[in-house]
């Protein structure tokens, strides 16, 4: 079964990377935003069962990337989100994972980043569809 | 922050292990991101110049952020801390010496997209 994911992220390029990771692990790229506003629209339209979330990105109608991610926690908990970062703050990665984020990435990618990423949702999904 | 600290003239454009590993990816992904480089830049640079000139903080912080995002994505350090200078600049509401970065970056986003040019 092919899953969906979400990719939220203010940089293009950024987005590009993450579409071309997340393809070779298999999942379909549902939908693309550039802020977490528009991201939080699309996560409620599209459903997807994965969401990769930026946290450093402007925020637009007063939604934050951490507000967007609470919410996303709140309305559906069983979806996993991806933080993606460009800065390795301890406290900002604890913040997110203590919460319940499924991986913390860090940018620039390399062909290693999305391992962790890949083992821990195979076994969320396993276990999901056991 | 004063422009003559930016003094990283000996330092590499991007990051060769980070060019390599999107070069690494196949799909001819490192291809399509030096084409959105040489497609976008000019065109947000252009745009930050044109916040600059409109005295706009909020408008300047946004593309700078853009654009530091994008020297991220290649390991372009330099380019990367320029645009990050502006982007402060821009969250502080004071714009000036904005203007000087700006020519630095611009000359650095040359020097990033000859760097991607060679490596493909």
């Amino acid at each position: 079964m092919t899953l969906s994911a979400l990719i939220i992220d203010d940089s293009p390029f950024a987005r590009k990377i993450i579409r071309h990771h997340l393809t070779k692990l298999g999942f379909h790229v549902v939908g693309e935003a550039e802020n977490a506003a528009q991201g939080l629209v699309l996560f409620r339209e599209l459903k997807p069962r994965l969401v990769t979330l930026d946290v450093m990105m402007p925020e637009r109608e007063g939604i934050s990337s951490l507000a967007a991610f609470r919410t996303i926690r709140s309305e559906a908990p069983d979806t996993a989100v991806v933080i993606v970062s460009a800065v390795p703050f301890e406290k900002t990665r604890d913040t997110y994972l203590n919460e319940g984020a499924t991986a913390y990435v860090i940018k620039p990618f390399s062909q290693f980043s999305f391992e962790p990423v890949r083992q821990k949702l195979q076994r969320i999904f396993s276990a999901a569809s056991a | 922050m004063a422009t003559d600290s930016f003094d990283t003239t000996n330092d590499a454009p991007v990051d060769r292990e980070v060019i390599q590993n999107l070069r690494d990816e196949g799909d001819n992904l490192l291809y399509d991101l030096v084409e959105m480089f040489i497609g976008e830049v000019p065109v947000q640079l252009d745009a930050l110049q044109a916040a600059l000139a409109n005295n706009d903080p909020g408008a300047t912080r946004l593309i700078a952020h853009t654009l530091k995002g994008t020297g991220g994505n290649f390991g372009a350090a330099r380019m990367l801390e320029l645009a990050s200078a502006i982007e402060e600049k821009g969250r502080n509401g004071s714009l000036d010496g904005a203007a000087a970065l700006l020519v630095m970056l611009r000359d650095e986003c040359v020097r990033v997209r000859e760097a991607l040019e060679a490596a493909l």
